[in-house]
């Protein structure tokens, strides 16, 4: 046994000259009393009945959560109403001061008769027909002109000219 | 093995949701209790008390004490966490006021001065840090082995030989005045 050994069991020794306190007779009364009385205050709980109620807690407090949250957005936002009705108002275009287009007569047609083009194939047909028409008429009117003058010159440059383009 | 079968009472008691494991859990477990916490709390009183509510925590508690591996080592966590939180509240309200006076550590036997032997080794003990203290005193004064201090205190053995070892330095020091 070293020196340090019989350091500690010397030291052991002195302090066994006191002990500890034990609890009187009194506490014991005080003490186990209380602990019956909380016995039969608090019943022991079954683990299933530990879980059920746990999860019906949670439950209650998910809808007590989702409900407040509906409650307070509704009073945070105020509620959509339906605003007056205004009607959107459109000009009629006017296609007289409109420049030229190729379909300004059908376009015109349209306009008169206030259908579209889709739906209208009657009118269509009365357009290209029309169309057919001023086109047969111009070019009678340009045959009998040229027949009138005489002239058969081509206004095309003549094959073989020998004019530089290029330069 | 004695230690075993009070065990198994107790568990018994407590699996058939018997008041009467009060009585045997007080018999087998309230002088290790009173020890640890006048140890930590150094005062008699407050130990009383503190006494009173690690009884009924273990009581609300005993559906899981039934069922825990080591009673000992469930009873004596729920001694120390009251304790720390008893000392918490104790800090805050006497705010270093000196504890009460009555002792802790009586006179073992008939010396010529054996009440202030008994103070100023209280004093002394007092002095090591808490984790050394409660070790030397389980050890000296309940007569525990380290194995059932470790199991108890949830701690290694090597843990608690080298705490009792510094603790017992340190004791060295304090003590130069009193030991002949």
């Amino acid at each position: 046994m070293n020196e340090a050994d019989e350091k500690g069991i010397e030291i052991e020794r002195f302090l066994k000259k006191a002990r500890l306190a034990e609890p009187s007779s009194e506490v014991k009364a005080r003490v186990i009393g209380t602990a019956r009385e909380a016995w039969s205050e608090a019943p022991a709980d079954a683990s299933w009945r530990i879980g059920l109620r746990r999860l019906a807690i949670s439950a209650a407090a998910a809808v007590v959560l989702v409900s407040s949250a509906n409650y307070f957005s509704g009073q945070a936002v105020a509620r959509w109403q339906a605003g007056p009705v205004v009607a959107a108002k459109m000009a009629p275009a006017n296609f007289e001061d409109m420049p030229e287009s190729p379909y300004s007569p059908f376009v015109m047609h349209l306009m008169a008769t206030g259908r579209s083009p889709a739906q209208n194939a009657a009118a269509l047909l009365d357009y290209v027909e029309k169309v057919r028409e001023t086109l047969n008429g111009a070019e009678q009117d340009d045959a009998a002109e040229r027949s009138g003058s005489g002239e058969h010159e081509s206004r095309l440059l003549p094959v073989g000219s020998k004019i530089d383009l290029y330069s | 093995m004695e230690k075993h079968a009070a065990e198994d009472r107790i568990r018994e008691a407590l699996g058939q949701d018997d008041p009467a494991a009060c009585e045997l859990l007080w018999g087998h477990y309230a002088g290790d209790l009173f020890a640890l916490l006048q140890t930590m709390l150094c005062s008699k009183h407050d130990a009383e008390d503190v006494l009173q509510t690690v009884f009924v925590r273990i009581v609300r508690k005993r559906r899981h004490l039934a069922k825990a591996h080591c009673i000992d080592a469930y009873v004596h966590q729920i001694a120390r966490n009251e304790a720390i939180s008893f000392l918490r509240r104790r800090r805050r309200q006497r705010r270093g006021s000196e504890l009460d006076a009555e002792p802790w550590l009586t006179p073992a036997e008939a010396d010529d001065r054996p009440e202030e032997l008994a103070e100023e080794l209280q004093t002394v003990l007092a002095r090591l840090p808490q984790a050394q203290r409660e070790i030397v005193v389980l050890k000296v004064y309940r007569n525990k082995t380290f194995r059932e201090i470790a199991a108890m205190l949830e701690l290694s053995l090597n843990t608690v030989a080298s705490r009792y070892r510094y603790g017992l330095e340190k004791l060295k020091t304090l003590l130069k005045d009193f030991t002949p």
